[in-house]
């Protein structure tokens, strides 16, 4: 899952970067509106974490922008100001939850998890496909209720498939959430995750439609 | 407390009444007296003398008594009055009396409800005359009566009124005392209801409602002041709070909990610059005592802080010169200092390498005039008007490169305006700013407490 961080205090940037990366989140820094505003217009992200006071432009704008463009991106504000007329004003303009600062990163992570579940249609953290189960809250997956063992790349891979069940999810789509802005992969990466997959989960999981990309059947 | 007054009030009030009442009516009823004894007494005295010419001696010790017409009617009379004489001659034996079945006694022994008179005649024979007065006494004391019913009345009255209009006139006390103990729960809205500006009462209750505005605005400022504080040391414990968080996570390398440790380190330097900040406000404010201020020469303290700051100039490349009037002005050394400091420093900070800083003072009348300008990145017309403000940042980025806190220019203000000063602010952004601090002179320039820079 691709995260975008709007964050100027560069320390707190930084270990943001680091824990949500930890917890297998690609992510973004932007340390200012104007980059944050850029990166939002190149990159699909599955969620932003937005501070309100960042200089050059504000978290209020961002946010307005971006809905205003249409994005259905989960936004998470994270910002120091916790009054009830900040909190209403962001819920209004858009935001989808409000962390205050200091806050505790193990909360932030899974606030973020659960805004992505919920922004694929389904906020159960338990996901069922054939004899496939996953677990989104401890990122385990079992075949007929065996743990099955998969890298971090494979399962966000996978768990990107099955939330986006029944569309067709191209190459490009999977690196653009799997990796982020310093990441430098060839697509055909992309190909031996998904060999590695299919012989973890079996063949009947993840079917490839040539020259376009790969689909789970709803 | 309010009834206590309302009837102390009345109490008095009626006291005295009473005591005038009594006095006036009191007087009234003795004076009716006096003049009824008076005119009784000078009837008596003039019928006295007419039986006692009347009465003649002859031989034997007896009397002959040959009363004037006018006398012997007014002695027969037989209703009202009713008067009387009796004489009695020198050895007491009875002469003659008016009534024979109505007894009197020796002189100066009336009976009651009479008054009589007795004067001596021809022969040492004793005349007494006197008279019924029950009827004159009746009417004393129906005056009488109708003078305590008076005073009575008008007490009665006057109490009540006195009452009704002591309620009257107190009542904007009670409206006090109950906005009063609203505001001292919390609301600060409360506001005294003012009828009218008429009465003393309603205008104490103006000032107070303009006492509870200035009140509200103080509380206001410091709630705001307390969310903006709050709200600064947030950052820096968010950051502590997350990189320790991340740390103890999982066994790290000891390179990555000594990049951890360095971030903590960050942290904790800013929260002590804020801390120190907030105390500098806080004492600022506090010190308006002008018991601790002194003479000070205010060219010695610019050359003082210009030579302090000018390595912190010369690392940014930027020309810091200081030039004018010396003056003295009253003040605390340590923190016009500070706020000198804080100004001259804010000037270098945000400036452009091969920027200048130009410090010079001026005597305007017995106002002193110290302007900074600087060539520095100016400040956009709708923040000039903000840079005063405690944690007000133009530029929040470049306020954290350079570290400011956000509080110096409002310390600096602070210091200022308690020192009986201000300080203002022109900007045009990309040239640089002004700022003008004015502060009164006490004296004339004293050679003694100038160097000679």
């Amino acid at each position: 899952m691709r995260v975008l961080v709007v964050e100027d205090e560069a320390d707190l940037a930084s270990t943001l970067n680091r824990a949500l990366g930890e917890a297998h989140f690609a992510v973004d820094v932007a340390a200012d509106g104007e980059e944050a505003q850029y990166l939002l217009k190149e990159v699909t992200y599955d969620a932003v974490v937005l501070d309100l006071m960042v200089p050059k432009r504000t978290g209020w704008a961002l946010l307005q922008d971006l809905r205003q463009s249409g994005s259905r991106t989960p936004v998470l504000i994270l910002t120091a100001r916790d009054g009830v007329d900040d909190r209403v004003k962001a819920l209004d303009l858009g935001a989808d939850d409000y962390l205050p600062k200091p806050f505790a990163i193990s909360e932030l992570v899974a606030r973020l998890r659960a805004l992505v579940r919920r922004a694929g249609g389904n906020p159960a953290p338990v996901l069922v496909v054939g004899d496939i189960t996953i677990d989104r809250a401890a990122r385990l997956v079992y075949r007929q209720s065996v743990p099955v063992e998969l890298t971090a790349r494979e399962y966000s891979i996978l768990e990107l498939m099955v939330q986006s069940r029944g569309t067709l999810v191209t190459r490009s789509e999977i690196c653009e959430h799997i990796y982020n802005e310093s990441s430098d992969v060839f697509s055909n990466v992309i190909d031996v995750h998904i060999a590695a997959l299919r012989r973890k989960l079996g063949p009947s999981v993840i079917h490839t439609r040539r020259g376009q990309g790969y689909i789970v059947n709803a | 407390m309010r009834e206590s007054l309302r009837a102390r009030l009345v109490l008095w009030y009626a006291l005295v009444l009473a005591l005038v009442v009594l006095l006036y009516g009191g007087a009234v009823v003795y004076q009716s007296w006096r003049t009824m004894t008076a005119g009784v007494d000078a009837e008596l005295a003039v019928y006295a003398r007419e039986v006692g010419k009347a009465l003649t001696p002859v031989e034997g010790g007896r009397f002959d008594l040959e009363l004037p017409s006018d006398a012997a009617a007014y002695f027969f009379q037989r209703e009202g009055a009713r008067p009387y004489y009796v004489i009695w001659s020198r050895t007491g034996e009875l002469v003659d009396r008016s009534d024979p079945e109505l007894h009197v006694g020796l002189p100066g022994n009336a009976a009651k409800g009479r008054r009589e008179l007795s004067v001596q005649a021809a022969e040492g024979a004793t005349v007494l005359v006197g008279r019924d007065i029950t009827d004159l006494q009746r009417e004393q004391w129906v005056l009488l009566r109708d003078v305590v019913l008076a005073g009575v009345l008008t007490l009665v009255v006057a109490i009540f009124g006195g009452w009704f209009v002591a309620g009257r006139a107190l009542a904007p006390i009670k409206r006090i005392s109950k906005t009063a103990r609203a505001m001292s729960g919390g609301d600060l809205n409360a506001r005294i209801a003012v009828e009218s500006t008429e009465s003393e009462l309603e205008q104490v209750a103006s000032s107070l409602n303009e006492a509870f505005d200035r009140m509200r605005l103080a509380v206001e400022q410091e709630r705001r002041f307390m969310a903006d504080a709050s709200h600064e040391l947030r950052t820096p414990i968010s950051v502590l709070r997350a990189e320790t968080e991340w740390a103890l996570d999982r066994e790290r390398s000891p390179q990555q909990y000594k990049d951890a440790l360095a971030v903590c380190r960050r942290a904790a330097h800013r929260m002590q610059d804020i801390a120190e900040r907030l105390l500098t406000l806080v004492r600022a404010e506090l010190a308006s005592d002008p018991q601790e201020r002194s003479p000070l020469a205010m060219r010695t303290l610019v050359d003082d802080v210009v030579q302090w700051l000018a390595p912190m100039a010369q690392e940014r490349n930027v020309r810091l010169s200081a030039s004018g009037d010396p003056f003295t002005v009253s003040g605390d050394a340590e923190q016009l200092r500070e706020a000198l400091n804080n100004v001259i420093a804010n000037a270098i900070l945000y400036n452009k390498p091969g920027g200048s800083v130009t410090i010079s003072t001026r005597l305007v009348g017995d106002t002193a005039r110290i302007e900074v300008v600087d060539t520095g990145i100016g400040i956009p017309a709708d923040s000039v008007a903000r840079v005063f403000e405690r944690f007000y940042r133009v530029d929040k980025a470049r306020s954290r490169e350079v570290g400011g806190s956000g509080l110096g220019l409002s310390i600096a203000r602070t210091i200022f305006v308690a020192h009986g000063g201000d300080i203002t602010c022109t900007s045009e952004p990309g040239v640089g700013s002004a700022f003008v601090i004015s502060l009164p002179v006490v004296a004339a320039p004293d050679p003694r407490l100038t160097t000679a820079n």
